[in-house]
């Protein structure tokens, strides 16, 4: 028997029937109260906690966001400050980079004055020693080229005029 | 004590101990003759400081070499050579003859040339001398080629130099600075 036939033979499905309606009736308020009671509130309460996590998650998200966005500044502070650390080494180290090139050019040029006044020293000390020798040498010569020419020329005459006269003078030393 | 401070008490003592006997004359003119002997002959000294030869071995010597002692004259060479201070026996006769000139106002000078001066020279020269310092001179002349003419007086510790080699010296080192 297949179901047009039964709708047919019964009256039909369609058909309003005042008792099944009522046991539909009954039995779905019976569902209602059966739900209710036992589905409802566990699956509201899932359902809340499940909003209330994903609410939490959202606020986590936003906190992780904000955090990161802090550690971020953070971290650029950071750098900014290693990036101006590193410039006032740098400018330092340049600094102290051209003090020392500046001081050692002067210490060096102060040396090679010494340097150069030491050796004109020496040098005129020398060519004044030079002097000094070549004229008593000279002198040396001449004194005793003077003294051959006198012990030449002094005869016994000139020896005893210089002797009076040597005895002469004696009263006046 | 110095070779001069051990001289100085030794002549001094003959000195005063001649006048008192009124030899001093004597005793002068013994050691004017000896004196030259202790310039001339090293050996003597060497002798008489000699520390192998016995005090009367030494004594017998110097009698040998001056036969003109005096008494006090000989028994003062034996003090000196008990006190064995013969090493000191030239100073000592130098100082003896120094303070006799001393009290018979004589001052001795050299006059050094290269020519023997003249009698005339000498005699202006003495002449000088005692005008200047007021005292009896007695001249002693030396030669010496190498002053080259000119004269050298030397009397007491002053030098009177006018030598032809000074005045070459002093030109030399007026042009040497």
């Amino acid at each position: 028997m297949n179901i047009p036939a039964l709708i047919l033979l019964e009256g039909g499905l369609l058909d309003p029937h005042v008792g099944t309606i009522f046991w539909v009736f009954v039995t779905f308020l019976l569902l209602v109260f059966i739900l209710q009671k036992f589905a409802w509130k566990p699956i509201i309460h899932a359902l809340e906690e499940r909003q209330a996590r994903i609410e939490e998650s959202f606020k986590k998200a936003e906190e992780s966001n904000k955090e990161a966005a802090r550690i971020m500044a953070q971290f650029d502070q950071i750098v900014a400050e290693a990036s101006e650390k590193a410039d006032v080494i740098v400018r330092s180290a340049r600094d102290s980079a051209e003090k020392i090139k500046a001081e050692t050019l002067h210490k060096t040029k102060e040396e090679a004055d010494k340097l150069i006044a030491t050796a004109k020293a020496e040098i005129d000390q020398q060519r004044n020693s030079m002097v000094l020798e070549l004229r008593q040498e000279m002198v040396g010569i001449i004194i005793s080229v003077a003294g051959k020419v006198i012990e030449t020329n002094l005869n016994d005459e000139k020896n005893r005029t210089l002797v009076n006269n040597a005895i002469q003078n004696l009263s006046g030393k | 004590m110095s070779n001069y401070t051990i001289a100085r008490r030794y002549s001094s003592a003959l000195f005063k101990a001649a006048e008192e006997k009124g030899i001093l004359a004597a005793v002068e003119s013994n050691f004017t003759q000896i004196a030259p002997y202790f310039k001339s002959h090293q050996d003597l000294v060497s002798i008489l400081s000699n520390p192998v030869l016995t005090g009367e071995e030494k004594f017998v010597i110097l009698k040998k070499v001056f036969p003109f002692f005096d008494t006090l004259t000989s028994d003062f060479f034996k003090l000196i050579i008990e006190k064995k201070r013969e090493p000191q026996l030239a100073e000592i006769v130098a100082q003896f003859l120094e303070l006799a000139d001393k009290k018979n106002g004589i001052l001795r000078a050299t006059a050094v040339t290269t020519n023997p001066l003249t009698n005339d020279q000498k005699s202006e020269l003495i002449k000088k001398l005692t005008d200047m310092t007021g005292k009896k001179i007695v001249l002693t002349t030396q030669l010496d080629s190498e002053i080259k003419g000119g004269l050298i007086v030397k009397i007491g510790d002053t030098v009177y130099n006018s030598s032809v080699s000074h005045r070459l010296e002093i030109i030399k080192k007026r042009l040497m600075n």
